[in-house]
Formats: C-alpha cells, structure tokens, sequence
C-alpha cells in the first residue's frame, strides 16, 4: 500500500458520546485521487466520521492523519488541508458567490493588519484583484458565469452548491469532504452535480496519466447508493450491524465499515451493497472490504489503476 | 356583483394569515390613523375636558391651541425668549447619542462574543439576568452620587437601561449563526478573530442595527426621566417645567414632535440596513430612496473600484 500516495488514515479511531459508543475502531486509507462514496443507514456514524475527519469533533482514541505536502499530520481541529462542503452548503449569505469564493484567498493569503493597513501601500489592492479573479475562473469553469454577482439567498439549489464545491476546490484541499451533496436536489440538478464530481475525477485521471499528483480527494457522504456507486470509484459502508461479539467485545463497540469495495458504476453493485450495509445481519466486516486486494490484484480501474 | 365583492373583500380580511390586496392594506393603516385623530377629536371637544384643580385649563389641547403651543415650541418663546425645541435638542441630543453609541460598541462587542464563546455567555448571563430586572432609574441615586449632575450621570442611567436589551439580541443573533458557517470559514484558514469580524458580524450586522434602534425609545424614556427627576436643561426638565405651568398645550404638541423625530430615526435606521446588507430582504423591491441611495453608494464605490484597479495594475 506504501506505493501509493494515501492522503488520509484512520489508525484504531474510535468515537463515543458519553458512555454511547458510536464508531468502533476503525483502520482506513485513502488514496490521493479518489472520490469515495460512504453509505449507511441512520446513526451509523457517517456523519461522526466526516466531522473528525473535517476537525469539527476529535477521536475518542485512535488518530487521524492527513498528508499534507508529502508529510503526515494528525488531525486536530479545523484545517485548510480539508474542505468540506455541507448538505446546505452554508454559503455565507452576505457576500457575493464570487466574494464567497474569495473569501478563502483572502484569509489565507492576508492578514487582518494586512487588509486593514494594505490601502495605503496598494498592495491589499492588488492582491483582493488577484483573489476576485482566480475566483471568477474557477467559477466560470463551474459553469457560475451568469452568477458571479448574485447573492445566495439568489441562486438555485444547485448553483449554491456548486459555489459551495468552487469554495472548497480554491483553497486547493488535501481532502474534499462533502456531506449529503445531492440531498437538496431536484432530479436534474442532482444529474449536474453528479456530472461535476464526474467531471473532477476525469481531471485526476488525467492528472494521473500525464504523471502528475491528482488535484482532488473526495470523500462523499450520501443515503443514495445509486449515486455512491456511480459517482465515485469506491464505495465504503458503514453498518452498527456485525458480529461484534466473536471479535471479544463485551458491550457494543460502535458502527464499524462492513463493506469497502472499488465502485463499478453498476447497479448489481448498489444492490450487494443493500443486502450487506442495510441488511441488519452480523456480519463479518472482513467479508466484504476487500479493496486494497482488489488493488493488489490490479482490479480496479481509476486513479489507482 | 356588488354583495358577492363585499362578502369577498370581508372573507380576506377574516382569514387568518393572508396578506391583503395593496389597496386594502393601505386602506387599513390610514383607517389606524383616522381612528387617533377621532378618538383625540373627542377627547379635546368633550365638556368634562379640563385638569380638575385648573378647570379654565383643558387637559387635551383643541387644534387651536395646539398649534399655538406648535409655534411656541418651534418659534421663538416669548415668555421664556428661547426657541425651546432646538433649545432642548441641543442639550438632549448629544446624551443620546453619546450613550447610544457607547453603549451599542460595547455591548455588541459582549453580545457577539457571548454567541460565540460559552464560557462568557455562563459569566454574562447571570448578571444580565440580574440588571435586567433593575429600574434604570432607580440607578439614578447611584449615578447622582458618583458623578454629580453631570453628562456622565445621564449617561450612565442610558446606558444601564439599554445594555441588557442590546447585547442581548446580538447574544441571540450571534448564538443563530450556525455552527457550520462557523466551521466553514475555519477550514477556509480564518483565525478565531477573522471568523467573529468577516463571518459573524457581518452577517447579524441587519439584527444589530435592529437591537440598536429599538433600545433608542427605552433610552429616551430614560433620559427624559434622568432630566425630570435632576436635570436643569433638556427635554425631561422642559416636560418637568411645562406639566408644572399645566402648558399641556406646548407638551401634546412636544410629545408628537417627538413621535415624529422617532419615526424619522427609525426610517433611517431601516434605510441603513438596506444600503449597507443588500444581501437582507433581497426579495423586498426597493422603494425610489432606496434607488436613489444605492445609485449612489455604486457611483461611489465604483469610483473606489477603479482607484484600486488603477493600483493594482500599476
């Protein structure tokens, strides 16, 4: 597994909220360049895991790390190492789409004396003119052109989370993290959305052939497994269902990942993952995370390839 | 047609939660007004309409003597030689504002905080809760003796009376800000100040605008008792003076210049909001000030634009 590029490890990460105990431990590696689907029913600890991985919450035990530029960090709190985009996209309501795209720039290449005192040596000027127009590129590339301008509380559903992608992708993030990205979507829109993470993936395909390090790492939560295994090119399940006990836990240790599989983009695959991740059975979680094999048997198509 | 129209028009006006044709609504907010002026009409021409130790005195001012009071208030008193509107202004006023604007700084600072660190909103809350249910003007011996009669004691008896309502809708508006705006903006690199001044604030800026226009009536109300109770100047000791003469003639007169003055203040507060959080409302069509105050403020900041392009490309 060394060979390849892993941004992101959980190493034995548990959570627990008071004496609920709600993700087991938990060993995973995600390699640069994938955009992982993760499924689950309700209170299976989808959510617990993206916002550790996103810092809002810390493991209980247990650690994750994130590369950054090659060197491996644990995560502690928020980062701009991580994006992260939520199911209502919290764009902020008083700035612009492009301001909002901005605004990231902005913090992460100025400081408050900066901005504040910059005025007078122009050099704030030149810098806010730099950060609006990387801004309106990648939202023009997004297709946002006729929104630059607009205020969120103006802009579709699918547009604000387009802008809510275009300011997450501009602070160039190890991780992407995406929470419930098609949950307020119409049919149509959600086909667009589909469309871009598509769209992004081909971007790594690219980057991967031309043998450069692959722009984005997508970790999507989402209660569609249609859309988990067609957007990306792995799907992961979380389940509080599995056989717990034979592995000499006294008590229930928390949900744990019960399938891992690279994604086939066909719908056999939502179905085996219906029958396991949703069936209610304990199952083994061996039986079915079975993709660094599939890697180590050259199955897999896509960045890892 | 006619009866199937009427019984139409009452059915809208019954049904809870349904808004009201323009013509309609606009028929309701002048009838409010029609029915003040009536209920004041009778009151003034009524015969029992006289304060009981001065029967030659009426308690309500009829229209005459209203505007005579208008004229004296506005003009020049002969009696006294002042013009006493602008007279009373220019000493109340300048408390106002100065305690209105302290107060606000520092109690949206607190509010702001409080929304967004819990360990000062446990330290706040109880003492708000306790000030909260202190008169301000109770305070007023406090203040009497600490600063004397002087700006400091106005002041200070504004800025008790005001500072649990303000910091307490900003508390409230800064607490609504949801934790992933907050979170957001830190993966976006803000530091915990960036997050409080880029994030937070502007986007509760709408609600503190709210929180401080609505703490300028209770203030005034405050002032007014400060100045009636030790004051030698300013509108409460005018008030104080007048009552004392049985002038009800110049105070109903006063008491509505006053009315007017806050509808004015509040106007404008509602103007500023629109100017400066045009994201707010965004939905509202804008009204021809609102046109004409943004054709402006974008001349303005276009002009600003264009010097930074101009910088920025050199």
């Amino acid at each position: 597994m060394s060979e390849y590029n892993i941004v992101l490890t959980c190493e034995a990460m548990t959570r627990r909220f008071g004496t609920t105990q709600v993700l087991a431990p938990l060993d995973l590696k995600i390699a640069r360049g994938q955009i992982v689907g993760v499924v689950g029913s309700s209170g299976c600890g989808k959510s617990t895991f993206l916002n550790i991985a996103v810092g809002s919450l810390s493991p209980s035990s247990g650690r994750m790390l994130v590369s950054t530029l090659g060197a491996e960090h644990e995560v502690d709190g928020h980062g701009r190492d991580r994006g992260m985009v939520y199911q209502k996209y919290s764009l902020f309501p008083h700035l612009t789409a492009l301001e909002n795209v901005a605004l990231g720039p902005m913090l992460n290449e100025t400081s408050i004396p900066g901005r504040a005192f910059g005025w007078i040596t122009g050099s704030w000027c030149h810098k806010r003119h730099e950060h609006l127009a990387k801004a309106e590129a990648l939202l023009v590339k997004l297709g946002l052109c006729e929104a630059l301008n607009r205020f969120p509380s103006e802009l579709s559903g699918g547009m604000q989370q387009r802008v809510a992608i275009a300011r997450a992708l501009i602070m160039e993030p190890e991780v992407l993290l995406l929470d419930e990205p098609f949950g307020a979507l119409d049919e149509e829109t959600r086909d667009d959305a589909r469309q871009l993470l598509r769209d992004l993936y081909a971007e790594n395909m690219k980057a991967v052939r031309a043998g450069l390090l692959a722009p984005y790492t997508i970790i999507m939560v989402t209660h569609s497994l249609e859309e988990s295994v067609s957007v990306g090119d792995r799907v992961i399940g979380f389940s509080k269902h599995w056989n717990w006990r034979d592995q000499g836990h006294e008590s229930f240790p928390g949900a744990t990942i019960v399938y891992d599989k690279a994604a086939t983009r066909e719908m056999a695959q939502a179905e085996e993952l219906r029958k396991v991740v949703f069936a209610g059975r304990d199952l083994d979680p061996k039986m079915h995370c079975l993709f660094w094999n599939q890697v180590a048997s050259g199955d897999v198509q896509g960045v890892l390839k | 047609m006619e009866v199937s129209v009427f019984s139409k028009t009452l059915k809208l006006i019954f049904t809870q939660r349904k808004p009201l044709t323009p013509k309609l609504g606009m028929f309701f907010s002048v009838l409010g007004l029609v029915l003040v002026f009536l209920v004041y009409t009778a009151l003034a021409y009524s015969e029992t309409n006289t304060i009981p130790p001065m029967p030659r005195f009426p308690l309500v001012p009829r229209f005459d003597r209203l505007f005579e009071g208008l004229k004296l208030l506005v003009f020049l008193d002969p009696q006294s030689g002042d013009h006493i509107l602008w007279k009373d202004f220019l000493v109340s006023a300048p408390r106002l504002l100065i305690a209105i604007s302290g107060t606000s700084l520092l109690c949206v600072t607190v509010g702001i905080y409080m929304g967004l660190y819990d360990y000062l909103r446990r330290m706040a809350l109880p003492i708000m809760e306790v000030v909260e249910h202190i008169p301000a003007n109770g305070m007023t011996v406090f203040f009497l003796a600490l600063f004397h009669v002087t700006n400091p004691l106005f002041w200070g008896v504004m800025a008790f009376g005001i500072c649990v309502a303000i910091t307490k809708n900003v508390y409230l508006a800064s607490k609504s800000v949801s934790d992933e705006h907050v979170f957001s903006a830190k993966t976006l690199g803000a530091s915990p100040q960036e997050v409080t001044w880029y994030v937070v604030y502007p986007q509760i800026k709408p609600q503190i605008i709210e929180a401080v226009r609505q703490s300028i009536p209770p203030a005034i109300v405050f002032l007014m008792g400060t100045e009636w109770i030790v004051g030698s100047d300013g509108i409460g000791h005018r008030f104080m003076q007048l009552n004392r003469s049985g002038r009800t003639f110049m105070t109903f007169p006063y008491v509505m210049m006053l009315g007017v003055v806050g509808l004015l203040i509040s106007y404008i507060f509602r103007k500023i909001v629109r100017l400066t959080c045009r994201w707010y409302e965004s939905d509202t069509p804008p009204d021809f000030v609102d046109r004409f105050l943004l054709a402006m403020l974008n001349k303005i900041q276009n002009l600003f634009h264009r010097q930074n392009k101009k910088e920025a490309n050199s």
